[in-house]
């Protein structure tokens, strides 16, 4: 049995879509005409399809508040519960969510501890997802992950802490749906990319999956001290993502940025000031075996 | 939890909505019952009560709380901000009953007291005895008609069930027939002292009212997945 299990599920707009994913990252392309924010609301559990099943780990989420409380969502309309600030709005979610955590620890791990004591009502469109995204993203041991343009709210949360997110979440055995409209968004995941248009999967993609992959540049590096790499180049902005295996003979680390020249610039820049040694950087790498999330 | 969906729906009715919809019912309440008491003295106080505060003011109300409460949506999409985070959506459904029961309620109580002490006449000398009587069914009539909402709004797109319940209501709520059973209005005039549904006592009615206000409330509760 498959972690996630969609079957023919069909919707207002969705026309019998079949989806079977094990713990690993997975890229929806195509816009909400085409079915993607349906298939996120439905896989979250937030709306029930007209006809068809979702299973995650053999239960339907949209019965199950104790599955939802393990799913990560963001939608594209997301909206906060209403409350006087947002640190109480986002109470009410961790409450929901029974995470003992409090607001404060969730805002200040995204830095956004000034946002704490504005009212929800202030909050615009971007900022009502932005602090849906960051409550998606930090469920203590999610299963799935289901996001709507994870990469939108990018000026306050970094494309690179996203990316992170997402590779500890994978490391936890989720399963990661990600929908976006554009090809150069599902090309900073480095996933696998399907294509929905009006509501099946197309036929005939308009892109190869590998075209996603080729639009950004990814390497391999090795050092005797990769945790600490990872965690050095996890916090420089030019890099999109990074993740590393240590018990490779020789510690890895695998990086994404935008091209290899910003890789070669940000590793020389970081090891340089980290005192760390560099034994080698191969950017012809392909894919991680398996990867783990930085810490 | 349940808590926490009380709160989210006292700041989806919102002061300032709740002020606004009270001092227009209020302001209704007192215009008709001077009209009233102006041409008909004697039954100004049945009248009024019948009329603008049981028959208009009270559902009315009610609809638009309910509507407020559940985001003029469906009862079960008003509940994804916090159900989408995991909480029980039947636990958040009964807060926000609750909570518009509690608004509802009060809203009633406070207009039939207005509506009995604007329109009783000064030689009237049993006006204590209707206030008391009349707030209460006004608290009754919350009760249920919130309830009778929350279920109309669990039904078609966008919960336009709640305008479907409101329509069948005045439709025929108003009749003695079996078809007036269902619905608040046909008891609530029984209670007032007009034609009883079916023959009812009132205290039958008194009973049906709230029998039928936990089975809605029961209903509504049902159709909400967890």
């Amino acid at each position: 049995m498959k972690t996630l299990e969609v079957r023919r599920v069909t919707s207002r707009v969705l026309a019998g879509v079949d989806l079977e994913c094990d713990p690993g990252v997975f890229v929806v392309v195509g816009g909400a005409s085409d079915g993607t924010h349906d298939l996120i609301r439905i896989l979250a559990g937030a709306e029930s399809p007209r006809r068809g099943s979702v299973t995650i780990r053999g239960v339907a989420p949209f019965k199950n508040p104790a599955m939802r409380r393990r799913i990560g969502a963001v939608f594209t309309n997301d909206r906060l519960p209403p409350a006087s600030t947002v640190a109480k709005s986002i109470a009410a979610t961790l409450a929901a969510r029974g995470d003992s955590r409090t607001s404060g620890e969730i805002l200040g791990s995204f830095e956004l501890e000034s946002w704490a004591s504005r009212s929800v009502r202030s909050l615009d469109d971007t900022e009502h997802r932005t602090l849906a995204l960051m409550l998606a993203l930090s469920v203590p041991s999610p299963v799935l992950l289901a996001l709507a343009e994870p990469f939108a709210c990018a000026p306050i949360i970094s494309v690179s802490r996203v990316t992170h997110a997402i590779a500890h979440a994978v490391a936890c055995d989720a399963v990661v749906i990600c929908a976006m409209a554009i090809v150069p968004d599902a090309a900073l995941l480095s996933a696998p990319v399907r294509q929905l248009e009006r509501g099946s999967w197309a036929k005939t993609p308009r892109f190869a999956p590998d075209d996603a992959r080729r639009l950004s540049a990814r390497a391999v590096i090795r050092t005797e001290r990769p945790r600490e790499l990872a965690a050095a180049l996890s916090r420089d902005p030019h890099i999109i993502a990074v993740s590393f295996e240590a018990s490779a003979p020789r510690g890895e680390v695998y990086v994404t940025a935008a091209d290899s020249e910003t890789v070669a610039l940000a590793v020389s820049r970081v090891a340089r000031r980290e005192d760390l040694p560099i034994h080698s950087i191969d950017t012809s790498w392909a894919a991680p075996p398996q990867t783990r999330g930085a810490p | 939890m349940w808590v926490i969906a009380g709160r989210v729906a006292m700041k989806r009715i919102d002061l300032r909505f709740g002020a606004i919809v009270s001092l227009v019912a209020a302001f209704s309440v007192l215009v008709v019952a001077a009209f009233e008491r102006a041409t008909s003295p004697l039954t100004a106080t049945d009248n009024t009560l019948l009329g603008v505060v049981f028959g208009l003011g009270i559902p009315l109300c009610t609809y638009a709380i309910v509507g407020r409460i559940t985001e003029y949506g469906r009862l079960l999409e008003s509940t994804e901000t916090l159900a989408k985070y995991g909480a029980n959506r039947r636990v958040l459904a009964l807060g926000f009953v609750t909570v518009g029961t509690v608004c509802s309620s009060a809203v009633g109580a406070a207009l039939a007291l207005l509506g009995v002490v604007a329109a009783h006449s000064a030689a009237d000398s049993h006006v204590v005895f209707d206030a008391l009587t009349s707030t209460g069914l006004g608290f009754l009539a919350g009760f249920v008609y919130c309830a009778w909402f929350a279920l109309g709004s669990t039904f078609g797109r966008r919960g336009r069930g709640r305008f479907v319940a409101l329509a069948l209501d005045w439709a025929i709520g108003s009749s003695t027939t079996a078809a007036a059973l269902p619905v608040p209005r046909g008891h609530l005039r029984n209670l007032l002292g007009a034609d009883p549904v079916l023959e009812m006592t009132q205290r039958q009615a008194s009973l049906a009212l709230i029998l039928f206000g936990f089975v809605y409330l029961l209903l509504t509760l049902w159709r909400t997945p967890p």
